[in-house]
């Protein structure tokens, strides 16, 4: 019996050790690189459309949102990503079905959406173009031009906030068709089977630039939606991740705040032509959410 | 871009392309086999069952499957990959069709031939194995074939699903090079190397075999 | 996500509402699909220079996915001048697509006439336009029914692929409420049932067909 309480002492010790041990590890503070995704893979969604984000002559991935992301993670220790590519409105579903771990491709931040998934905070604000055959035949230069004409046809991203908001602005749903991606909706109005496209300001400006498509060119001036208080309607766009992610999503907003404030942000916009007028600036993506975007 | 450049951007995804057409044919093959022979020997409520598994698989239409399996399978828990959706949806798929040919192939065997096996003493199960399917076999060889040329085509719908297979880098390209004839011609130039020496040698063996042999065709 | 029963119900008009398109689609690609069949069969049978052509042509469209071919007509036509709107252009794809495959069954059904037929018909006096009408068009017909009618099946199939090039069908449909509200689960499911049932009740209708001519032979 003796003996038995001596080893039996011996272990309890050793276990107790070990258990305060552990908990001494957990108390030490994260080092920046020892985040609990350091030395891991994100796989991110993008949906190849320049200049958000798509695959290079070099096959190399890059756009404002794949680089904002790279920035961001790297001092949390994370720089293997894979990115799947994937269609604009079969991005959030996606997500939805645990096919990403976020995605990176100028989704803009909608109350809709916002009840679906996680935002980070805004990066850049964006507004619509419209894309038109050259020579603006039909001088379509606002979404109200395309209601009042019955016989114009608009192409739409499926699943774009940009189509939502034409038609919001009163198109009819019998105007518009809704496409996979841009290239189907440029061969649209190339074929005759569109006269005008709706997208992005940077996306417009991605397809003439570095497609170099020609026959087409940006319906300027261009008026897009309205909103009530009589301001433009203007798409903040963010990163977009699970509601389950949310450690996540918080880890990018701290680093993102890090990054802008030491104004690193700025040239990865200049770099993909975006300027200073387009910093999303102090909104929040709960104002967005709320509404109030 | 040149086309030889195009053309050798779409075969970058020739690995992808590859892969699910060889998982698709391991889940076509013994698929079509064992619900072509299952539903060959049954009766009942058993014909009704394995009749209904395969009419379900032929007649779904594979690329509202694709999209469903994808999207909705991880809801309910099943994380499968895309590679294995898509293989899987395609060879479940084209495996019921070759099924049918299975089970055509040994009904078309000479009823006398299984009447001397009786004589000679075999029980049914052997009479399957030993002489029928063997006889069967030769027939089938064409769709088999057919069943590997079908998948190829198949693969082209997984670029729908995210995988990154010919057709997938195709419109890559497209994305960022507006060049259509270029870029599709050579698409279809890939494929066209893929299966047409396919068909050129399912034509031949159909020719040593299908002499006087009635050759079963499917989809 | 749980599955909504409430959401499906919400759906279905709009899904179901498409499938006027789809139908179209599938009829008008089923009549030209035949008529293009024939003819290629017509010229090939012709042994000139162009019959090889034909036959080239044919292993070419049967050696490539639908869906590039769809791609292909949808992107390059317009490149070359030739505007057609989407819809057109799905009949063109489906329709080229299965003449293929139809013209197969055309030469298997008119191979499949016994060749004394032709005599038989001359030795009663008949003109040979009374032959073909009369005795060898409709056997033809009961040996290519079946097979024809499969294909058919298949080209019904087929038009959800059309959902890629914006045409406003069923699976479109499906698309467009799942990009909208972010779940597949739901469209997908019923858009897959609508495409599973009527290609069910397809199929048993052409067993029924294929009972019926059976029946009639052996009068």
């Amino acid at each position: 019996m003796q003996r038995l309480s001596c080893r039996y002492f011996v272990l309890l010790a050793a276990a107790l050790g070990a258990i305060a041990l552990g908990h001494l590890r957990d108390a030490t503070p994260v080092r920046a690189g020892q985040s609990e995704w350091a030395g891991k893979k994100l796989v991110v969604g993008i949906h190849n459309r320049t200049p958000w984000a798509y695959r290079d002559k070099q096959n190399n991935v890059v756009g404002i949102h794949p680089d904002i992301v790279r920035a961001v993670f790297a001092p949390l220790g994370v720089t293997e990503f894979e990115f799947v590519i994937s269609d604009f409105g079969a991005m959030i579903p996606g997500l939805l079905a645990g096919r990403f771990d976020l995605i990176a491709s100028g989704v803009a931040i909608t109350p809709a959406r916002c009840e679906q998934v996680l935002f980070s905070e805004p990066d850049v604000a964006v507004g619509d173009s419209l894309l038109v055959l050259k020579g603006n035949p039909l001088k379509l230069h606002s979404y109200e031009d395309v209601a009042k004409n019955p016989q114009a046809r608009l192409a739409g991203g499926r699943g774009s906030e940009n189509t939502k908001n034409a038609l919001a602005a009163g198109i009819p749903e019998s105007q518009v068709a809704m496409f996979p991606n841009n290239e189907a909706a440029v061969s649209a109005i190339l074929a005759g089977r569109a006269d005008a496209a709706t997208l992005s300001v940077p996306s417009a400006i991605g397809v003439i630039e570095e497609q170099k498509v020609e026959g087409i060119e940006r319906a300027l001036p261009f008026k897009g939606l309205i909103k009530p208080n009589g301001q433009p309607a203007k798409l903040y766009t963010g990163m977009v991740f699970p509601k389950s992610s949310a450690k996540l999503r918080d880890a990018y907003n701290a680093e993102f705040a890090k990054l802008r404030a030491e104004g690193r942000l700025t040239p990865i916009m200049a770099k993909y032509l975006f300027t200073t007028d387009d910093d999303a600036g102090a909104i929040t993506t709960a104002q967005i959410c709320g509404g109030n975007g | 871009m040149s086309f030889l450049e195009v053309l050798s951007g779409i075969l970058q995804g020739i690995g992808v392309t590859l892969t699910v057409t060889a998982l698709g044919m391991l889940y076509a093959v013994p698929f079509a086999f064992a619900a072509g022979i299952v539903q060959h020997v049954s009766r009942g409520a058993a014909y009704a069952a394995i009749t209904a598994l395969i009419e379900f698989w032929r007649s779904t239409s594979v690329i509202i499957l694709l999209y469903g399996f994808y999207y909705t399978l991880p809801t309910l828990g099943l994380r499968l990959s895309a590679i294995t959706v898509g293989s899987m949806v395609l060879g479940l798929h084209i495996g019921a069709y070759g099924s049918q040919a299975v089970r055509g192939a040994l009904q078309a065997v000479d009823k006398g031939q299984g009447e001397a096996g009786r004589a000679v003493g075999l029980n049914n199960w052997q009479i399957l194995l030993l002489i029928e399917l063997p006889q069967a076999l030769l027939a089938m060889v064409p769709t088999f074939i057919n069943q590997f040329i079908q998948l190829v085509k198949g693969t082209a719908l997984v670029s729908l699903v995210t995988l990154t297979d010919m057709t997938f880098r195709a419109k890559e390209i497209s994305q960022l090079y507006y060049d259509p004839p270029k870029i599709y011609f050579a698409l279809l130039v890939a494929y066209f190397l893929l299966c047409y020496p396919a068909t050129v040698a399912g034509r031949w063996i159909e020719r040593r075999v299908g002499a006087g042999r009635k050759v079963v065709h499917d989809l | 996500m749980t599955f909504d029963v409430a959401f499906t119900l919400s759906i279905v008009p709009k899904i179901a509402g498409a499938l006027g398109t789809t139908i179209a689609v599938a009829l008008l690609s089923c009549v030209f699909s035949a008529l293009l069949g024939f003819a290629l069969e017509v010229v090939r049978r012709t042994g000139t220079a162009m019959s090889y052509l034909m036959r080239f042509a044919i292993d070419f469209i049967r050696s490539t996915p639908l869906l590039v071919q769809l791609y292909f007509f949808y992107f390059v036509l317009p490149v070359y001048g030739i505007k057609l709107p989407a819809l057109a252009i799905g009949v063109i794809a489906i329709s080229i697509y299965y003449s293929g495959y139809l013209a197969e069954v055309f030469k298997a059904g008119i191979d499949g006439v016994a060749p004394g037929q032709f005599e038989a018909a001359e030795a009663l006096g008949m003109s040979r336009l009374q032959s073909v009408l009369l005795v060898v068009a409709p056997q033809m017909l009961r040996n290519i029914a079946a097979p024809m009618g499969n294909y058919f099946i298949g080209i019904f199939k087929s038009t959800p692929y059309l959902a890629v090039i914006a045409v406003h069908e069923s699976f479109g449909a499906a698309l467009d409420i799942a990009s909208d509200t972010f779940r597949y689960t739901e469209p997908m499911l019923v858009v897959g049932a609508i495409f599973l049932g009527i290609a069910l009740i397809l199929a048993w209708l052409v067993r029924r067909l294929e009972a019926y001519l059976a029946q009639s032979a052996t009068r």
